[in-house]
């Protein structure tokens, strides 16, 4: 898991990778619940928030171009302060693993495989991803450049094409506050859609150019919240704010909505669905990836296989356990909460932790961290 | 650890077997199906129609018998209906290819089609390109006629419902739009009409819906003139009294028109003014004359006389019927959130005074000026 093997661009593939998973397919519902017709616009304010705290995060991160969060943190903040915000990144990064499989499994169960058993599906999805973080991360980098381009741009084609039924009045009224409905889970669940660039805490030593990481979080970031706007905003104006809160999944509906005509293939709805998966399967591997290099760093342990199979296994039995649509709906609810400490409080914490600091040699990055 | 998991993976695929698929010799298709008010007591009655495979081939069939077989059932739920009509097949029913939806009148006005609907919209099998229609009669009716041009009546009702028509005197709305516009507040959706015509299937006029049941018809010509309102209008020919030669008659085909509308709120009061604009071309003369230069203005008066007048009917059928099948109360809700709170649409479209102009011109070329 060492060495500087990542070209900086990917970067923000891998930011990419990680934001844009499957919580894109439920977005539209939840930012429309919490502010009606207004949810795409919205959603750009959302990222103009979450660009600032993935700029000072990667401020941050390129500060120490040796370190990650475990030697820096330990650094300006102490050792029992920095081993309890790791430990709370790394339960979040390995939180996130089990709640994607699950919802590989609602997804491939609702629209692909029927009749399969969520344990084939979790479990076959599970030893992928295991299998390609397994490689080291120049591998799995490659892996997920390929992958969530792929995805980003059938995506883009599933949304342009969607547009055959767009209704602009669908967007009216575009500035009425009233129907926001301000409740911290709706307003933390459509934040959670932006959880990604905490990764950055530990990726500046894998780096060849860690100086130019905060351009390409930035650029990424925009344009991952100008992707989820363009998204709601389409999902919107085809179905209306009603009939998008009917939904569970518009992503998919939208989807299926889609109708052209003279084309041989009758369910064009599954194939743009299936190249949807590769989305999820990238959030998840990152996820898992990121979570055990903080266990790797954070407890100095060398052979970090028998921990990635062990977790395996630890995320096939915990996504067992989300038994169905509600239960994932709640956690995530739950992870969202950790999830706005993680982007938004963490960074800002590090960054006064930072600066009050009075270390010349920690300010200047030169403390020398275990690589 | 390269072996283990390879066998892993091998165990999977093996023990997977492709979970619950079937082979396409194993599948009932079913293309369409309809839903009727049993004669005698309660509940719906279900018929669906599936082809038969050997009787479809090329060359194969033509005899007496048809090529699709119809089973009906009566319960009180679709999906024990569903259960029942499995019990009459070999073959696994699949309903993700069916295209149509067919409800007697009779149903439609008394259970409403709402009711019917529901496990269509949950069952992600179920393309929301499926196409609906009311059969004035009854709907299973329509499913046994043996159309002459097509193998199958669902294929010749989808046929027919498009837009190939080109008669502008139908409208054509598939699952999700009736969806969204069932979902929407101040919309209320229509469905096309079919009807039995002696051995044929005849289209023209819709059924209007309110709040899932149908209130009512309207006729092809007011149906043309809410094509035209709702900016679906395809093309049409229309028979014009010549404004010049008493008792002579042009047929003209209008091809295109847009309507704008206008919605303003002044005081409490509402005002709504749709503007109608359009082009046609002359297709034939019964009196003694041809195109002429000097007919150009009085004709494009009489057109636009003529599409007025059907639009009228519409708008006055419409709010006789109380159901806002326009959007006119969409509009009002975007534009004035607050005015929109305070009132009930139901109480103020009937008596809305809805003005709307029309002008259509002489757009296309001419071929023979002469007689």
């Amino acid at each position: 898991m060492n060495g500087r093997v990542l070209a900086t661009k990917q970067v923000g593939r891998l930011l990419l990778g990680y934001t844009v998973g499957g919580t894109i397919l439920a977005l539209p519902t939840v930012t429309t619940a919490a502010f009606g017709t207004s949810a795409w616009w919205m959603l750009l304010i959302y990222g103009l928030v979450f660009t600032l705290g993935g700029w000072l995060t990667a401020r941050l991160a390129s500060k120490f171009p040796e370190e990650t969060l475990v030697e820096f943190g330990a650094k300006i903040l102490g050792n029992p302060l920095n081993w309890l915000i790791n430990l709370f990144l790394i339960a979040m990064f390995l939180a996130v693993v089990p709640m994607e499989t699950r919802l590989m499994v609602e997804i491939a169960t609702i629209a692909v495989l029927p009749n399969a058993p969520s344990w084939f599906i979790s479990g076959f999805f599970l030893l992928v991803v295991t299998y390609s973080i397994v490689k080291g991360l120049d591998t799995f980098a490659q892996i997920n450049e390929i992958l969530i381009i792929a995805s980003v741009l059938i995506g883009a084609a599933v949304v342009i094409l969607g547009w055959q039924n767009a209704d602009l009045t669908h967007l009216l009224p575009l500035f009425y506050l009233k129907d926001f409905k301000l409740q911290p889970d709706l307003l933390l669940t459509t934040s959670f859609a932006f959880f990604g660039y905490p990764i950055l805490l530990y990726l500046a030593p894998f780096l060849k150019e860690p100086r130019r990481m905060t351009a390409y979080t930035i650029r990424t970031l925009i344009f991952i919240a100008i992707l989820f706007a363009f998204f709601t905003f389409t999902v919107l104006s085809v179905f209306g704010a009603k009939e998008t809160l009917n939904q569970g999944w518009p992503a998919l509906e939208l989807a299926k909505s889609i109708n052209i005509p003279g084309i041989f293939i009758e369910r064009l709805d599954l194939v743009l669905i299936l190249s949807w998966i590769p989305a999820i399967f990238t959030t998840a591997a990152c996820s898992f990836y990121f979570g055990v290099l903080g266990i790797v760093r954070l407890f100095k342990i060398k052979n970090a296989s028998a921990i990635i199979w062990t977790l395996a296994i630890v995320f096939f039995f915990a996504s067992g356990s989300l038994t169905n649509f509600f239960m994932w709906n709640r956690i995530t609810t739950y992870l969202s909460y950790a999830a706005i400490v993680i982007s938004l409080g963490i960074p800002f914490f590090l960054w006064i932790a930072y600066l009050i600091r009075p270390n010349s040699k920690t300010r200047n990055g030169r403390g020398g961290g275990q690589r | 650890m390269k072996y283990s998991l390879g066998l892993v993976l091998i165990a999977f695929l093996i023990c997977s077997g492709c979970f619950g698929s079937l082979d396409l010799d194993q599948r009932a298709f079913v293309v369409a199906i309809a839903f009727d008010q049993p004669e005698e007591g309660e509940g719906i009655k279900v018929t669906i129609q599936t082809p038969i495979p050997r009787l479809m081939r090329p060359g194969e069939g033509g005899g007496e018998e048809k090529p699709f077989v119809l089973l009906s059932v009566t319960e009180k739920t679709i999906g024990e209906a569903f259960t029942q009509l499995q019990r009459q097949l070999d073959r696994d029913m699949f309903i993700g290819h069916t295209h149509l939806l067919l409800f007697g009148d009779k149903l439609a006005r008394k259970k409403g089609i709402e009711g019917v609907l529901d496990i269509f919209k949950r069952d992600f099998r179920v393309q929301r390109i499926t196409q609906l229609a009311v059969v004035q009669g009854e709907a299973s009716g329509i499913l046994e006629l043996q159309p002459t041009l097509e193998q199958d009546p669902s294929t010749f009702i989808e046929n027919v419902l498009s837009k190939r028509g080109g008669s502008s005197l139908d409208v054509t709305t598939d699952l999700g739009k009736y969806l969204v516009v069932v979902a929407d507040e101040g919309y209320e959706p229509v469905l096309p009409r079919l009807f039995k015509k002696g051995d044929s299937i005849a289209t023209g006029g819709m059924a209007v819906i309110k709040e899932g049941k149908m209130v009512g018809w309207l006729s092809p010509r007011e149906t043309r003139g809410y094509t035209i309102l709702v900016n679906e209008y395809d093309r049409g020919r229309y028979e014009i009294p010549s404004p010049t030669i008493p008792g002579e008659i042009i047929v003209v085909r209008v091809r295109q028109a847009e309507s704008r509308h206008r919605v303003k709120l002044l005081g409490d009061t509402l005002q709504i003014r749709t503007e109608i604009t359009g082009g046609f071309e002359t297709l034939e003369f019964t009196g003694p004359q041809g195109p002429s230069a000097k007919l150009e203005s009085e004709l494009a008066q009489a057109v636009s006389k003529e599409v007025a007048r059907e639009v009228r009917a519409a708008i006055d059928r419409a709010q006789q019927l109380n159901s806002d099948i326009f959007g006119y109360g969409r509009l009002v809700r975007g534009l004035y959130p607050e005015y929109w709170a305070k009132i009930n649409w139901s109480e103020v479209f009937p008596t809305l005074d809805i003005k709307f102009s029309a002008k259509t011109k002489w757009t296309q070329t001419v071929r023979r000026p002469g007689r």
